[in-house]
């Protein structure tokens, strides 16, 4: 009863003139031929007072001529809406539908066709509410955007953002498709009077958002937003899950890369350098000292492969020198443990580094330019150069443990190379470093090793060095990461094997003076941190306790 | 009138002695206020960069403002150096631990005149909604001075130790994106439905968090609303993490093997490449 009153008011609300229509269109018997009118859609559409013939003049005719077609749709709703067909034949849609793009939207397609609604009833398909629905229906179909050669992210992009999420919670002022991209007049963002053509953003944003200038000029629609390989490469980032840190792992790895060059050319482990640097790109002190140290792990064995492969690895001499580095390096962390509780130990380090590092450097600098100018003179007498024998080395020829150590073409005491290790052990535990750049002279000064059997013979036991403090640092502090050490090591590897095939190239003289300008270098750095007006003078010391 | 001078009355004191706000949620403007997240859940895997914490929901017609305060609620505590210049050298001359200030601490405040849509030169206006929600545990740096506790562990004690402390807390936090004060960052629609996001930086832990979202009206507190959501590390990004942590001998045995393996590997690749 109560749905027979309800059909009859529907019925009532339609023109008289649409019955004749009706007889056919509304026939329950057909299914689909003729086409059926939903009363009740048609009821509540803006036209549904219209007469049939408004926006079918054809049908006229009994029986009907062919239906018009997409083609002529937009002509025949721009009979009273002139405006919008203005508007919409400038528009991308418009030029699809002339160009025959079967999918290409006509005004049916977004407005519906008989259940046409105001755009300000919620009910309407492209009311404020429901807009970007209706624009997904073509921007975000796999098939259509494929067909038409539409960007495929565009609502999945827009969703997340600021706009869709508050459109989904029921904003009706937050920016939709038509806010920013226009309504009837589409234009695609490449065309220079596109509301969203670069030149017009500041315009377009600014309609809601006042003084639009201020915002950065890129795409609301992020995914991609520099488009290619640079856009992809740009975008690229990896969350570290020890550092806690989404960056980009080619940044990363290039950094491994420059660090794994400087080891292969002067067997340092790049410690020195690949901390700071890690820092200085968001990567937490703890986490970066205590990755690099499995960085250096690798970048030190492929450059000490590179160099055994060279005959330039003393394992008899690098054994020796790990084992009192061992030791030192124990002996050395156990003082440091103490003395830090006296207090101030950090700063009595720098200084006691800046010197050392001052000293080393100037005296490598000095001895590595006369050893050039020197190797120059002999060369052109056509003699053969030697290097200097140490006081030190004379002291330890006649100390007990004599050895002869083959690769290195000397024979002294083992207590010499074990000495070295130890001091050096005892000044890396000091200094928080792998001691790489402080061992190197202290073989090629102190014990008479030739250049690039020292290097060699660093990497070598650098290697097994920061093995183990690897393992000490994930036991003891949990702060390696290994995702950041496997990208690192990426770059790292290779840039060691470059840096031995750089380093055979040199003589050891200008190893040395290179070596000595980085170590002077690494000594200002240092200085300058210890002089100049730090932004803040409160500093994180560490974390107490729940941290990683 | 007796009746919710009282009743606010009763929340100071409840509040200041459990160190939470508790506000009065009943009432006809309580009742209508209803907030929301868009997700209780914040999953950080590998391609995790940072997100945001999208919030909504419904006010009071009589809202004038909006204050809403996100932070972390496993709170460590943090040690602290305050640097000095002696000789012309800078260096750690004073060590502080600080417990209980949040690792990430965000406030979003309306601006009534800009709402969300200019740029906003009410600034000014913050320190005066703070002072506003005083009485119900506040917000801002204020409050996070007020909730936290500083021992000296090294140093001299001076005046100004505590101002130089938090202000340099501060601008660390603020300068990893872990702390800040968004003024004129909450959209109010004509509806009375508002919007705003919290922009999680990519360095914010895992753990639990807390939005709360104060209603302001002309007469005062309308009503407070609480939402949570938690920050989970997810897929090989969580798996690494909990290694490294519960199996740290094996996490670093298998460093070092990746390591060892890696600069071996690249040696015998270069080797075959026939580079000698």
């Amino acid at each position: 009863m109560l749905f027979g009153a309800l059909f009859l008011s529907v019925l009532a609300l339609i023109p008289v003139h649409a019955e004749e229509c009706l007889k056919c269109h509304r026939d329950p018997r057909a299914k689909d031929s003729p086409p059926q009118i939903d009363l009740e859609v048609l009821s509540r559409s803006v036209h549904g007072t219209r007469s049939c013939e408004a926006c079918h003049p054809e049908a006229k005719r009994v029986p009907h001529p062919a239906a018009p077609g997409r083609a002529t749709e937009a002509k025949r709703c721009g009979r009273c809406h002139e405006e919008e067909l203005k508007d919409y034949s400038s528009g991308i849609h418009a030029k699809a539908v002339a160009a025959g793009v079967e999918e290409a939207p006509v005004c049916s397609s977004c407005h519906g066709g008989h259940g046409v609604g105001s755009p300000n009833s919620s009910d309407s398909s492209v009311s404020p509410r429901n807009v970007v629905r209706t624009c997904a229906n073509c921007h975000d179909d796999p098939v259509v955007s494929g067909r038409a050669d539409l960007p495929g992210d565009v609502v999945a992009t827009y969703l997340p953002s600021y706009h869709g999420l508050a459109q989904r919670h029921g904003s009706t002022e937050a920016a939709n498709c038509s806010s920013c991209h226009g309504s009837h007049g589409v234009l695609p963002a490449s065309d220079s009077k596109s509301p969203v053509h670069r030149s017009n953003l500041v315009k377009t944003c600014g309609k809601c958002h006042g003084d639009a200038s201020r915002f950065k000029q890129r795409k609301v629609h992020t995914a991609g937003a520099l488009g290619g390989v640079r856009g992809w490469l740009s975008g690229l980032r990896v969350f570290y899950p020890v550092a806690n840190r989404a960056l980009n792992p080619l940044t990363i790895a290039g950094l491994g890369g420059i660090v794994g060059i400087l080891s292969g050319i002067f067997g340092v482990g790049g410690g020195f350098l690949l901390t700071p640097l890690l820092i200085m790109i968001g990567i937490p002190g703890a986490v970066a000292a205590a990755t690099d140290s499995a960085q250096i792990t690798a970048g030190a064995s492929s450059g000490a492969l590179g160099h055994y492969r060279h005959g330039n690895v003393d394992a008899k001499m690098g054994v020796l020198i790990l084992v009192g580095g061992i030791v030192g390096g124990t002996a050395g962390v156990q003082v440091v443990k103490h003395l830090r509780e006296l207090g101030n130990f950090d700063f009595v380090l720098k200084v006691v580094y800046v010197v050392i590092l001052g000293g080393l450097g100037l005296l490598m600098l000095v001895e590595g330019l006369a050893a050039l100018r020197g190797r120059r003179q002999a060369e052109l007498r056509g003699e053969q150069v030697e290097q200097k024998r140490s006081r030190v080395h004379d002291f330890f020829a006649r100390m007990p443990l004599q050895s002869r150590f083959e690769r290195s073409g000397i024979k002294t005491s083992a207590l010499l190379p074990f000495g070295a290790g130890f001091s050096v052990g005892v000044l890396a535990a000091f200094l928080g470093v792998g001691g790489g750049f402080i061992m190197i002279p202290a073989m090629i000064y102190l014990i008479g090793m030739p250049t690039h059997v020292a290097i060699g013979t660093d990497l070598f036991q650098i290697t097994l060095t920061c093995a183990n403090v690897t393992v000490q640092q994930c036991v003891a502090n949990h702060t390696v990461d290994l995702l950041l050490a496997i990208t690192l090591f990426a770059g790292s590897v290779l840039g060691a094997q470059v840096g031995v095939r750089i380093g055979r190239r040199l003589p050891g003289e200008q190893i040395r003076v290179l070596l000595a300008v980085i170590v002077l270098a690494v000594m200002v750095m240092l200085l300058h941190g210890l002089v100049a007006t730090p932004d803040n003078v409160i500093a994180l010391a560490k974390q107490a306790g729940g941290g990683h | 009138m007796f009746a919710r001078c009282f009743a606010l009355a009763v929340f100071a004191v409840s509040n200041s002695l459990a160190g939470a706000p508790n506000v009065p949620a009943s009432g006809p403007a309580a009742a209508s206020l209803q907030t929301g997240l868009d997700r209780d859940r914040i999953e950080m895997g590998l391609r995790y960069q940072g997100d945001q914490l999208f919030l909504f929901g419904h006010v009071p017609q009589e809202t004038t403002d909006l204050v809403a305060v996100l932070q972390s609620r496993h709170n460590p505590p943090l040690k602290l150096l305050r640097k000095g210049r002696v000789m012309g050298l800078w260096f750690g001359v004073k060590q502080f631990e600080v417990e209980g200030l949040p690792d990430l601490y965000m406030v979003n405040l309306t601006c009534p005149i800009c709402n969300g849509m200019e740029t906003c030169r009410h600034a000014g206006r913050a320190e005066e909604l703070f002072r506003r929600l005083a009485p119900y545990g506040g917000a801002g740096y204020g409050s996070l001075r007020r909730h936290s506790k500083v021992e000296r562990l090294r140093g001299a004690a001076s005046e100004d130790d505590e101002d130089t402390l938090f202000k340099g807390i501060w601008r660390l936090k603020e300068k990893s994106g872990l702390y800040a004060i968004r003024t004129n960052a909450i959209h109010l629609e004509a509806s009375d439905m508002f919007f705003h996001s919290f922009p999680i930086p990519d360095g914010a832990q895992e753990g639990q968090y807390s939005v709360r979202t104060y209603v302001l009206g002309a007469a005062g507190l309308l009503g407070m609303k609480e939402d949570s959501a938690s920050f989970r590390k997810v897929g090989a990004v969580a798996q690494l993490t909990r290694m490294a942590q519960r199996h740290a001998l094996w996490y670093g045995i298998l460093t070092v093997v990746v390591a060892l393996g890696a600069g071996l590997l690249a040696g015998a690749l270069f080797k075959k490449g026939g580079g000698h």
